[in-house]
């Protein structure tokens, strides 16, 4: 078995009338099971979540085509021998979740590279907004007041 | 962990009514269901989709439980709710439990509810539902906690953690499709070990040693 940490949208449930939205990581939840594993979140800003999951490398291998997989596998490990490019792909994330450039080098640093894998992850667990539904265009809308996010150390902890 | 340490708030056997009883309001998702129905001295959705919520008390440790003499059809779903805040309105929040039949596999599933919008929290989990079974679902201070007792004793299904809604709100019920027959509808704030609870304001039975 092996670690993964992934970063992955919501969808809407398709088949249900009534406004409801999910990781999209459990249309694979059976692949996951089936191998032995199992995946948790956190939802963070952006309508997306920190999703680790253990499975086997394959079934990682083929969750990392779907959703986009971090380059490291434990929270304690350092970003340090990224490549440029890997360093702005992470940077790009947390810009597309939502985040301001000068919040993330505040608590980043201007490389990212200068953090561990754990130190990315909870500064994208900062924050998440509350949803609403929107009747007269049907859907569901992230543009609500300020909320928490599940702890990255919950997330670490339960999935192992 | 003991579940549930509440009783029977609601045994349906006061007549055919709708709702059961003037303790239940109407339609805590705000989703245009209809109310619940009390028959036959249980309780089921005459047609369509029916739901209430249990509105004399709020709950913070909150759990709830029903029972199943006959379960629903194909895509028919079983829903309770804990700490709802603003039931019936398009700003609800709350939790919710679903237990949905599916085919051969049925599914169960645990929601965060965001101004009338559903979250779910992490994975679908698989169950098959009989008739008889019990259903529960309790939020525990942050993790929510799913039960089922299937005539061997309750036991937890799955948990999920989520820590947005800490307050006191109220406790329902979800009842898609008229198939399903249910009955004694129970919860409240849960009771600690050796702490004894006033049955009036806490509506629950007191501990008893």
């Amino acid at each position: 078995m092996a670690i993964g940490w992934f970063i992955v949208p919501y969808k809407r449930e398709e088949d249900d009338p009534r406004p409801v939205r999910y990781c999209a990581i459990d249309d694979q939840t059976t692949i996951i099971i089936a191998s032995g594993g199992m995946w948790t979140e956190s939802e963070v800003l952006g309508d997306r979540a920190i999703v680790k999951v253990r499975a086997s490398t394959p079934v990682l291998s083929d969750l990392d085509v779907l959703y986009k997989r971090l380059p490291k596998d434990d929270i304690n490990q350092s970003l340090s021998d990224l490549s440029t490019g890997g360093r702005d792909s992470l940077k790009s994330e947390l810009l597309d979740m939502g985040y301001e450039n000068s919040e993330i080098e505040v608590s980043l640093g201007t490389d990212v590279r200068d953090n561990t894998l754990g130190d990315y992850l909870n500064f994208a667990a900062t924050r998440r907004l509350k949803p609403r539904y929107d009747r007269g265009t049907d859907t569901i809308v992230l543009d609500g007041k300020i909320q928490s996010c599940k702890s990255i150390d919950d997330v670490n902890q339960r999935v192992r | 962990m003991a579940f549930p340490t509440t009783g029977i708030l609601d045994d349906f056997n006061g007549g055919d009514a709708q709702p059961p009883s003037g303790s239940w309001s109407d339609d805590p998702g705000d989703n245009g269901d209809n109310q619940l129905s009390q028959e036959s001295n249980t309780v089921v959705s005459a047609s369509g989709t029916s739901s209430g919520y249990w509105n004399p008390l709020t709950f913070t440790e909150a759990e709830v439980f029903i029972s199943i003499p006959t379960k629903g059809g194909n895509g028919d779903e079983l829903g309770l709710y804990t700490r709802l805040d603003a039931p019936n309105t398009t700003g609800v929040d709350g939790y919710k439990a679903e237990w949905t039949v599916r085919g051969a596999v049925d599914k169960c599933e645990i929601f965060r509810i965001d101004n009338g919008s559903l979250t779910q929290l992490g994975l679908d989990r698989t169950v098959e539902m009989a008739d008889g079974d019990d259903f529960g679902f309790w939020s525990d201070g942050t993790t929510h906690r799913f039960y089922i007792d299937d005539g061997g004793g309750w036991a937890e299904t799955f948990n999920e953690v989520d820590a947005t809604y800490t307050a006191a709100g109220e406790i329902g019920l979800r009842i898609e499709a008229t198939v399903y027959v249910c009955d004694d509808f129970g919860g409240g704030e849960v009771v600690a070990v050796g702490v004894i609870q006033d049955p009036i304001t806490s509506g629950i039975i007191p501990f008893r040693r």
